[in-house]
C-alpha cells in the first residue's frame, strides 16, 4: 500500500516496476509516432481533422502541437522537444527518439537488476563525454554564403521536398545575411514573414523590403509610386469621440454637427501639416510620398492625401514602424509637429498588389535595407503554414551557425563517432556506472538506425558498415540517404548546428533519467480540481 | 456621418460561441432580401468581401476563440473562401511516403444542419420574410442534438474568423482551460497573441469609421484571462474606441465545489481587470444568482426553458444582445457605441445589468398605448445575475437605463382618435411614435431615473435554430393570445423584445456579493493560480479594487 493511499483514498497510483514501465511504454509509444519523420527521407504526415481541416507536415515540433497528447509522461516529452524547438529550431524529432530509446536501453539493465539510480549516473558520465567528442568535430565556419547555404539546406531538407529546400535555403540565408551587421547578433524578428495565396510555394520570394498586408483605401490613391519618400508615423487621422462629445451635451442634430465640425478640424490640420511637408519636398521634382501610419486614416483624410497624389496607408502592424525604420531609413514620427526631411525613409518603387479582397503593398528598392521581407507564396492554407514552419526553422539554423561560428558533420556522422568513442571511454571508467555509459552510446545509434530504416537500408548492415569505415578512417562518416553507403558529410554539405547536437544530447539526458530515477506515479490533490 | 459605424465582435470561448450562433442566425433571418428593407444597419456587424471565385460574401465582422477539438463539423477556414480539398497526391511527396492520419470520428451532422446544406430550411426562411401568411415548414426539436455550437450554425464565416488554439483542448481532464491565469498566459504566447492582433488589425484597417468593440466572453474559466489582456491590448492600440464587455455566465452543470470555487475567482478576476479597460461592462446570465452554486434561473412569464441546457440560455442571451445593440446599429438615428456607453459609465459605474422582456408581452390585437396603460407588474426580467433592479421599489436608485423596444410598428401605436380637436386625456396619448411614448411611460412610472430609448420596428427573428423555449399562448408573431394556442406545427417567427440595460445599485449588491464570496475563499488553496503567476499580494490588490467599484455605487460619494 502507497502512503498516499492512507491520506487519499481516492489517489490513484503506480509504484515502482509498475511505475518505470508506465514511462518506458509512454516513451516508446510517442517514439514510435515520431520515428518514421526523421531524415529526409521520412514520411509526411497529413492530419485531417473531424471537419476536413488538413495540415500537411513532416515537422516534429509541428506534429507535437497538432497530436492531442494524452499521457503524462508522454506530454511531458513532447514538451521537452518542443522547448527543444524554441530554443533552437530544429531537432525535435531527435529528442523523442534519442529519449525512447534511452529508456528502452535503460530497461534492459534494469530488467537484469540495476539499480536505475547507478544507470542514471553513467548517463550523466556520458553525456559529458558526449560533449567532448562533439566539440571536438566541430568544423569552423565563416559567414559566407555556401556554408551557411549547406546548414539551411540540411535543415530544410528534413522539412519539406528537395527541390523547395533549396529555394527555401536560398531565401533563409540571403535573408539572414543582408540583415547582418558586423558582430551585432542578428534580430530575427526583422524579418518579415509574410504570406501570399497565390501561384505555388516554388515563388516563394525574398523582397529586399517591406511586404504590407493592406493598401490605400482610396480610390484615387496612385497604385504606384517611384522615388518615394516615406513617412512612418504613430499619428490618429481619424475623428474620434471626446468625451465631452458624447452623451448630452448638445441639444440638437446641428449643435452635434457643429462640435463634430470643430473637431474634425483638429484632425485636418494635422493632415495638412503632412501635405504641407509634401509640398515642400516633391513639387516640382519627380518623387513622391508615401504615409504609413499605425494609427486610422479616416475617409476624409484619406481624400484630402488622395488629393496631393500621397499615398495613405492605415493601421500597420506595431513591429512594421521598427521595421520600415530599418529598411528604408528615417524614423517612426508620434507627432506631425516639426516635421522634416531627416525623419523621412526613401524607397525606390512603392506599389499595390491586389488579390481578391486582399491588399499587398511592396515597399521596394531600398538603400539599404536592414529589414527585408520573406514572401510566402503557396496555393492554398496548410502549404503555407507549412512553409512558413519550414523557413522559421531555416531562418534559426542560419542564425544559430553564426552563432556558434562552426557546425558539426550530420548524417548520423556525430552519433557514430560518439558511440565509438564512448565505448572506448567506457573501459576505463571502474563499477556498474559503465553500463550506464553503454546504454547510453547504444542509444545514440537509434539516430542512423531510423535514418537507414526510412530510406528503405536494413539498419544492421548500415550501422556496421559505418563503423567499421569509422575505425578504419578515423574521420567522421554518415551515411548516404540514396544508396546506403558511407559519406563524408561535410564534402556532401551535410552539416548541423552544434547547439542543437548539444542541446539534444544535455536535453535527453537529464529528461531520460528524471523519467528513470520515478518510483511512484500518483493522481491526487487539489490541482487536479476534481475534489 | 452618414459612413457606416463598424464594430468588431469577439467571441472568447465555448459558451460565448453559443450565444454568438444564436445572434448570428437571429440577425442574418433578419435581412430582407424582397420587400421593405429591415430598419437595422447590418453592415455595422457585418462585412462585405470578395472570394478567390470573385463571388460577393456577407460575412460576420467576427474573430472568435475556442479550444481545440471544439468546432466539429466546422472547418476552420470556413466554407465561403474554399479551394478544392486537397488529396494526398498533391503533397508534394512520394505518395508512398505520405501518412493520412483522419481524425477519429467525423460527427453526425443533426437534421437541421442537414436541411441547411441541402436548401431546405433556408428557402423556408426566405418565403416566411416576405408574406404573412403562416407558412407550415418543418419543426425541429435540436435540444438533445445540439452538443456543441457548432450544431446549429447558420452563418458561415470569413476565413479570418475562427481562431482555434491548440494549447488546450476542449472538455480536456487532464489540462482544463480553468483558471483565469492560463488565459493570461495563453495571451503571452507570442505566436497566439501575434496571430490574434494581427486579425483584429486587418479587420480594423478595413474599416473607415469603427465605433470600437463587442468582446463576448466566458467570464468563468480561462476565457477571462483572455479576454482581460486583450482589451488591455485594445485599449492601448485603439485609443478612443468603445469597448463593450459582456462576461457571459454559462449554466454551471455537474461540478465539485471545488471547481466552483474556481468558477467564481475566474469571474471576479475578469471582472475586475475588465471594468478597469472596458468602457462598459454588461455581465449576463440566466441564473438569479451564481456565486458557487446557482441560485433559481430567472423566469421569464411567457418562456419554458431548460435553465441548465446552454442551447436555451444562450438563446435568451443572444436576443438580449442584439436588442440592447441595436440603439447604435439602427440605419435611423446616429447613436454611436459611446453615446450609450460613455454616460453609463459616469461616477465610474463601468458595470451595467440588463434586463429583458421576451416576447415583450403585448397582447395579441391590442395597442402599445393600452398594453402600457393597463400593465402589471415588471416590464422585464434582470437577466444579469444578483442585480434586480426594480423600478417601482422608491428604495432602490436606478440612475439612468438605456431601453430598446423593438418588434412594435408604427401602425399598433395606439388606437385611432375619432373625434378631432378634442384634448386627449391622457398626456401620453398625444405622443406620435413609439420611442416617445415609451419615454413617456418610462417617465411617469419611474423614480428619478434618466431613460434613454430606441425603437426598432424589426422584430426579434426566432425562427429555427432559435430553440422552441415559447409557452403555447405566444403567437408565431410574438403577441400574447388571450385563449387557445399557436399550433404545434408552427415555427415561431418574431417576437417584439424589449431590453433595458441599467445603472442601478443594484449592481453595488452584486459586486458586494462576489467581494465576499471570494473574500471567503483562500487562494493558497489554489495552488494552480500561483503556479499560473498570479501573485499573492496581486490578489489581494484585484479584491481590493473589486470593493472599490463597488463604492462607486454610492450615492453619497456622487457630486
Amino acid at each position: 500500500m502507497a502512503a498516499i493511499s492512507l491520506l487519499n483514498p481516492k489517489a490513484e497510483f503506480a509504484r515502482a516496476a509498475q511505475a518505470l514501465a508506465v514511462n518506458i511504454s509512454a516513451a516508446k509509444g510517442i517514439q514510435d509516432v515520431m520515428k518514421t519523420n526523421l531524415g529526409p527521407k521520412g514520411t509526411m504526415k497529413m492530419l485531417v481533422s473531424g471537419a476536413g481541416d488538413i495540415k500537411i507536415t513532416k515537422d516534429g515540433n509541428v506534429l507535437l502541437h497538432e497530436m492531442q497528447i494524452q499521457h503524462p509522461t508522454a506530454s511531458l516529452i513532447a514538451r521537452a522537444s518542443t522547448a527543444q524547438d524554441d530554443m533552437t529550431g530544429d531537432g525535435t524529432t531527435s529528442t523523442v527518439l534519442l529519449i525512447g530509446e534511452l529508456l528502452k536501453q535503460a530497461d534492459l539493465f534494469i530488467a537484469e537488476g540495476l539499480h536505475p539510480r547507478i544507470l542514471a549516473e553513467g548517463f550523466e558520465q556520458a553525456r559529458k563525454k558526449a560533449i567532448e567528442v562533439l566539440d571536438s568535430m566541430k568544423i569552423p565556419v565563416n559567414a559566407n554564403k555556401e556554408d551557411l547555404l549547406n546548414i539551411a539546406k540540411t535543415s530544410q531538407c528534413t522539412k519539406v521536398h528537395p527541390k523547395l529546400a533549396s529555394v527555401l535555403s536560398e531565401v533563409c540565408v540571403d535573408a539572414v545575411l543582408s540583415i547582418r551587421q558586423d558582430k551585432k547578433p542578428v534580430d530575427l524578428h526583422m524579418i518579415e514573414i509574410m504570406e501570399m495565396q497565390h501561384k505555388t510555394e516554388m515563388e516563394t520570394t525574398l523582397v529586399k523590403g517591406l511586404v504590407l498586408d493592406h493598401g490605400g483605401r482610396h480610390p484615387d490613391m496612385p497604385k504606384r509610386v517611384e522615388n518615394a519618400y516615406i513617412l512612418t508615423c504613430n499619428v490618429s487621422m481619424e475623428y474620434e469621440k471626446s468625451e465631452v462629445n458624447s452623451g448630452f451635451f448638445y441639444k440638437s442634430a446641428e449643435e452635434r454637427e457643429k462640435l463634430v465640425l470643430a473637431e474634425r478640424e483638429f484632425i485636418e490640420n494635422r493632415v495638412k501639416k503632412i501635405i504641407e511637408l509634401k509640398k515642400k519636398l516633391c513639387d516640382g521634382t519627380d518623387k513622391s510620398f508615401v504615409v504609413i501610419n499605425q494609427k486610422g486614416i479616416d475617409p476624409m483624410s484619406l481624400d484630402m492625401l488622395a488629393k496631393e497624389g500621397i499615398i495613405g496607408l492605415r493601421r500597420a502592424k506595431r513591429r512594421n514602424m521598427e521595421r520600415l525604420s530599418l529598411a528604408c531609413g528615417g524614423q517612426a514620427v508620434n507627432s506631425v509637429d516639426d516635421l522634416d526631411e531627416s525623419s523621412l525613409g526613401y524607397a525606390g518603387l512603392v506599389y499595390e498588389h491586389v488579390l481578391g479582397e486582399n491588399k499587398f503593398t511592396f515597399v521596394e528598392e531600398c538603400k539599404y535595407p536592414q529589414s527585408v521581407t520573406i514572401l510566402i507564396k503557396a496555393p492554398n492554407k496548410h502549404t503555407l503554414a507549412q512553409v512558413k514552419d519550414a523557413i522559421r526553422d531555416g531562418l534559426r539554423a542560419v542564425n544559430n551557425t553564426l552563432q556558434d561560428e562552426c557546425v558539426v558533420p550530420g548524417a548520423g556522422a556525430t552519433e557514430i563517432a560518439t558511440h565509438k568513442e564512448l565505448m572506448k571511454y567506457k573501459d576505463t571508467v571502474k563499477g556498474k556506472a559503465r553500463l550506464g555509459i553503454q546504454a547510453f552510446a547504444e542509444a545514440l545509434l537509434v539516430i542512423p538506425k531510423t535514418l537507414a530504416v526510412n530510406s528503405g537500408f536494413d539498419s544492421q548492415d548500415t550501422i556496421v558498415k559505418l563503423q567499421e569505415e569509422a575505425v578504419a578512417t578515423g574521420e567522421a562518416v554518415g551515411l548516404d540517404i540514396s544508396s546506403g553507403e558511407v559519406l563524408k558529410p561535410q564534402e556532401a554539405g551535410i552539416v548541423d548546428n552544434f547547439i542543437v547536437k548539444k542541446q539534444i544530447i544535455n536535453s535527453c539526458t537529464v529528461i531520460a533519467s528524471n523519467l528513470l530515477l520515478v518510483d511512484e506515479i500518483m493522481r491526487a490533490g487539489m490541482s487536479s480540481l476534481k475534489g | 456621418m452618414a459612413a457606416t459605424r463598424e464594430i468588431l465582435t469577439l467571441q472568447l470561448g465555448h459558451y460565448s460561441n453559443y450565444v454568438g450562433s444564436h445572434w448570428w442566425s437571429i440577425q442574418e433571418a433578419g435581412f430582407s432580401y424582397a420587400g421593405k428593407p429591415s430598419d437595422v444597419d447590418h453592415d455595422v456587424l457585418f462585412r462585405e468581401g470578395i472570394n478567390s471565385k470573385g463571388q460577393v460574401t456577407f460575412t460576420p465582422r467576427l474573430l472568435l476563440v475556442d479550444l481545440k477539438g471544439s468546432l466539429r463539423h466546422l472547418r476552420i477556414e470556413g466554407e465561403l473562401y474554399d479551394v478544392p480539398a486537397p488529396d494526398v497526391n498533391e503533397a508534394p511527396w512520394p505518395t508512398e511516403k505520405v501518412q493520412v492520419e483522419v481524425a477519429p470520428e467525423q460527427p453526425a451532422k443533426n437534421e437541421f444542419l442537414k436541411d441547411l446544406e441541402s436548401g431546405v430550411a433556408g428557402s423556408s426562411s426566405a418565403a416566411a420574410g416576405g408574406d404573412s401568411t403562416p407558412v407550415p415548414s418543418k419543426v425541429y426539436n435540436l435540444d438533445k442534438d445540439v452538443k456543441t455550437w457548432t450544431d446549429y450554425l447558420v452563418s458561415r464565416f470569413h476565413p479570418r474568423t475562427v481562431l482555434v488554439t491548440n494549447e488546450y483542448e476542449h472538455q480536456s481532464e487532464q489540462q482544463p482551460f480553468d483558471i483565469y491565469n492560463y488565459g493570461v498566459n495563453l495571451f503571452k504566447n507570442a505566436d497566439f497573441e501575434e496571430d490574434f492582433t494581427d486579425r483584429i488589425r486587418i479587420y480594423m484597417e478595413e474599416c473607415d469609421n469603427a465605433q470600437g468593440f463587442h468582446i463576448m466572453y466566458d467570464g468563468t474559466d480561462g476565457f477571462g484571462g483572455v479576454a482581460g489582456s486583450l482589451t488591455e491590448h485594445l485599449a492601448d492600440e485603439y485609443r478612443n474606441k468603445s469597448i463593450l464587455g459582456v462576461p457571459l455566465i454559462s449554466p454551471i452543470g455537474d461540478i465539485t465545489p471545488i471547481q466552483e470555487c474556481v468558477r467564481t475567482i475566474n469571474f471576479a478576476l475578469s471582472l475586475q481587470k475588465m471594468c478597469d479597460l472596458a468602457s462598459l461592462v454588461v455581465p449576463l446570465g440566466t441564473d438569479s444568482t451564481n456565486w458557487r452554486s446557482a441560485g433559481p434561473a430567472r423566469v421569464f412569464p411567457h418562456l419554458e426553458y431548460n435553465s441548465t441546457l446552454p442551447y436555451h440560455t444562450s438563446a435568451i442571451l443572444a436576443s438580449a444582445i442584439d436588442t440592447f445593440t441595436l440603439q447604435y446599429r439602427l440605419k435611423t438615428g446616429f447613436d454611436r457605441m459611446s453615446d450609450l456607453v460613455d454616460p453609463m459609465r459616469r461616477n465610474g459605474r463601468s458595470v451595467a445589468s440588463c434586463s429583458m422582456g421576451l416576447p415583450f408581452g403585448i397582447k395579441e390585437g391590442e395597442n402599445l398605448f393600452s398594453a402600457l396603460e393597463k400593465w402589471e407588474g415588471p416590464l422585464w426580467t434582470s437577466i444579469t445575475p444578483h442585480c434586480n433592479p426594480d423600478m417601482e421599489d422608491i428604495n432602490q436608485r436606478i440612475w439612468m437605463q438605456s431601453v430598446v423596444l423593438r418588434g412594435i410598428p408604427q401602425t399598433r401605436l395606439k388606437a385611432h382618435q375619432n373625434a378631432e380637436g378634442e384634448q386627449p386625456p391622457n398626456p401620453a396619448l398625444s405622443c406620435d411614435s413609439v420611442k416617445q411614448l415609451l419615454q413617456t411611460f418610462l417617465s411617469f412610472s419611474s423614480n428619478g431615473t434618466f431613460s434613454q430609448v430606441s425603437s426598432s420596428e424589426s422584430a426579434c427573428k426566432v425562427k429555427p435554430p432559435f430553440p422552441q423555449i415559447f409557452k403555447p399562448s405566444v403567437a408565431i408573431n410574438g403577441d400574447i393570445l388571450s385563449h387557445g394556442s399557436r399550433s404545434e406545427l408552427l415555427n415561431m417567427r418574431e417576437v417584439p423584445v424589449v431590453t433595458s440595460l441599467n445603472s442601478c445599485d443594484s449592481i453595488q449588491t452584486m459586486i458586494r456579493s462576489l467581494h465576499s464570496e471570494i473574500g471567503r475563499l483562500n487562494i493558497r488553496r489554489f495552488p494552480a493560480y500561483s503556479k499560473a503567476g498570479l501573485e499573492l499580494d496581486e490578489y489581494e490588490e484585484i479584491l481590493e479594487q473589486l470593493y472599490s467599484l463597488s463604492q462607486n455605487y454610492e450615492e453619497k460619494y456622487e457630486l
